[in-house]
């Protein structure tokens, strides 16, 4: 596979505290790849490191093949773009002018595409109005565009949804989509509300007091979380022997238990297991949300402040 | 480092407060010229109190523009966007400090623009080499002022705090820099006025208000030099000297103290209501020309005492030595000091 982003045990620390401890993730080319943690699980630093605003105390990570430890690694960033905290942009000039002022610092030789990039974001309409009087889902995607400026193969958006209202999120979230399936840009996304980043998300890393807990595929994390249903039985062999023909999924967990994956119909499924011989002795429907599976996965929420942001 | 450079030109020339400071140093370098032509139309220096204080105004104006600019860039994040978009923090700063200097040179000399149209023909007898003596000097302070505002504004995250620091800083570290330098000048309350005697028939509007040249003495009180009785500038020995302190040739009158107005007396204060004066509508703004055809400073010196002005050209020319290598290396460790402190620093 071939990965935009990995990086190789990046530590940071400030004094004593260790916001990154040895932190190794991997982001695919073309990958939604959410980055799931609590507040000051530390996102926001490996961002800030990954976007060269911080330097890693120890470790390094490879931008695009490129080592962070070469001079080579400045030329590579101009390939990502990236909204980190808050957008940026200049307050007291247009949408417009922002572009034009982020085309010049990209030294891109005219503001060609411009007014695709205002259409895209939906800030076509905007005029003269200064960009610090937009309200916070215009600020969001105009971040989002100057970020979006030279045509970055990489967007790392740094809690993207926070403080919008719905139609806001509902309105970045489809904007993300279009750049990752139109355009393929790799997006690293940064999110502790799982709901939306599930919505979105083709990878996840989870993050914890610094450390990368686990990374998964949505494909394997849907396995994992999907409905199921627990029976006991007296005999799974009989259950397979049931099940078999009908091309149920199911995984075997004992001579007793087993799981069902998909929807059933109980009165059908205990016709089915009888007409093999094999006894339903009990059945739980159950199920795992993104947030279980974190929760599990990362332990109780603790009290804000474990690691720094 | 030129895209980064192209960029932060582009913001200061979009930022209003830029457009004002310069609108602001247009209007100073006017209203100062204009003060010249009417009150000075036959002294051909620029180095007065008037100058230091206005130069005052036009730093702290730079200060204002460069802490404003450079501090929302931490504010608005601009700082963060340079750095992803692939510059170091080296080059982030030499670029902060470049455009952040070429800018502040622009004040001064859109100050000495409007200054040199509105006063061309009451300065167009000062020697090249006096121009670029003084030039070179304010040149100097504006660059070594911006290089320490810079420093400042690098560090500071919140846009108020910056402007409020930078400017109040500067105000009071070129204040503090006039204070100590005035005591260098301790018969710098002795004002005196030179008659033009040679003027036969000046316009009857310029009599009262535009005969007379008001100047500072630099001549330090343990010279002796004094006041007597008869308002005349004597030596310790009660002969009459030239306003250097040497003794009177023959062919000049004595110098007088016609008239010591105590509201002329005092550094910044004189100087703002002399500004302030000569915005008043109802001087006459035409008649300081009508001086100016009458005298001419260099050929008919006759019986006007210009000795005052080679004097002071020499003391710039005495000056321009000390000042530079000082002023270089200030600006040198700014430079330094700003550079090493921004490295340190995370972009916000």
């Amino acid at each position: 596979m071939e990965y935009v982003l990995t990086t190789n045990a990046v530590t940071k620390r400030y004094g004593n505290m260790r916001a990154l401890d040895a932190l190794t993730m991997h982001i695919p080319k073309g990958a939604v790849y959410g980055f799931v943690g609590r507040n000051g699980a530390g996102k926001t630093t490996t961002i800030r490191v990954i976007c060269g605003l911080q330097e890693p105390t120890e470790g390094d990570y490879m931008l695009y093949g490129v080592s962070s430890k070469e001079a080579a690694i400045f030329d590579v960033r101009k390939r990502i773009g990236a909204v980190v905290e808050k957008p940026a942009f200049y307050g007291d000039l247009s949408a417009r002018r922002n572009l034009e002022m982020q085309y010049t610092l990209l030294g891109l030789p005219s503001f060609e595409g411009i007014d695709a990039l205002l259409k895209l974001v939906g800030l076509a309409d905007t005029g003269r109005k200064k960009a610090r009087n937009f309200s916070l889902g215009m600020k969001q995607r105009l971040g989002i565009a100057m970020a979006l400026c030279g045509k970055p193969d990489f967007l790392i958006l740094d809690e993207p949804v926070n403080g919008l209202d719905p139609q806001g999120i509902i309105e970045i979230r489809e904007l993300i989509l279009r750049l990752n399936r139109e355009q393929n840009i790799t997006v690293l996304i940064s999110s502790h509300i799982l709901d939306e980043l599930s919505r979105l998300a083709t990878h996840y890393g989870f993050i914890d007091k610094g450390h990368l807990v686990q990374e998964i595929s949505a494909a394997d994390l849907e396995k994992k979380c999907r409905k199921y249903l627990h029976a006991v039985v007296n005999d799974t062999a009989l259950l397979s022997r049931a099940l078999e023909p009908t091309g149920t999924d199911y995984e075997i967990l004992s001579e007793q238990t087993a799981n069902l994956y998909g929807t059933f119909r109980i009165t059908e499924l205990t016709k089915l297991l009888e007409a093999e011989g094999c006894e339903l002795i009990s059945v739980t429907e159950q199920e795992e949300s993104l947030e279980n599976y974190f929760i599990n996965l990362v332990g109780d929420p603790q009290p804000e402040g474990g690691a720094a942001k | 480092m030129s895209t980064l450079l192209k960029t932060d030109l582009r913001r200061y020339f979009t930022h209003p407060l830029t457009l004002a400071a310069l609108l602001f140093a247009a209007f100073l370098g006017t209203i100062d010229g204009v003060r010249i032509r009417q009150e000075y139309a036959f002294m051909i220096f620029m180095h007065t109190q008037p100058d230091i204080f206005l130069f005052l105004l036009l730093l702290c104006a730079q200060a204002a523009v460069l802490a404003v600019v450079i501090s929302s860039q931490y504010q608005d994040g601009i700082f963060r966007l340079k750095a992803i978009a692939g510059h170091s923090k080296g080059t982030v700063f030499f670029s902060t400090l470049l455009s952040g200097l070429i800018v502040s040179l622009l004040l001064p000399a859109a100050y000495f623009l409007l200054f040199c149209l509105t006063a061309h023909r009451a300065l167009n007898a000062i020697p090249l080499r006096n121009t670029i003596a003084g030039g070179t000097m304010i040149l100097l302070i504006f660059q070594t002022a911006a290089a320490l505002t810079i420093l400042f504004c690098t560090q500071i995250q919140k846009r108020m705090g910056a402007l409020v620091l930078c400017t109040a800083g500067m105000f009071v570290l070129f204040a503090a820099n006039h204070l100590c330098n005035y005591e260098l000048y301790p018969s710098d309350k002795m004002v005196i006025t030179l008659e033009l005697t040679d003027d036969p028939d000046p316009p009857a509007e310029t009599v009262n208000t535009y005969r007379h040249a008001v100047r500072y003495l630099y001549l330090p009180a343990s010279s002796g030099v004094h006041w007597n009785q008869a308002g005349i500038l004597v030596g310790s020995d009660g002969e009459p000297v030239d306003t250097d302190g040497s003794p009177l040739q023959e062919q000049y009158q004595p110098v007088q103290r016609v008239n010591q107005n105590i509201k002329y007396i005092g550094g910044p204060w004189r100087t703002f209501l002399t500004v302030v004066d000569t915005l008043n509508p109802l001087r006459p703004l035409n008649t300081a020309a009508v001086q100016y055809r009458t005298i001419d400073p260099e050929k008919s010196a006759g019986n006007i005492n210009v000795a005052y002005r080679t004097q002071e050209r020499e003391m710039l020319y005495s000056l321009l030595p000390k000042y530079l290598p000082v002023q270089l290396s200030a600006f040198a460790l700014y430079c330094f000091a700003g550079w090493l402190l921004f490295r340190r620093k995370e972009l916000r």
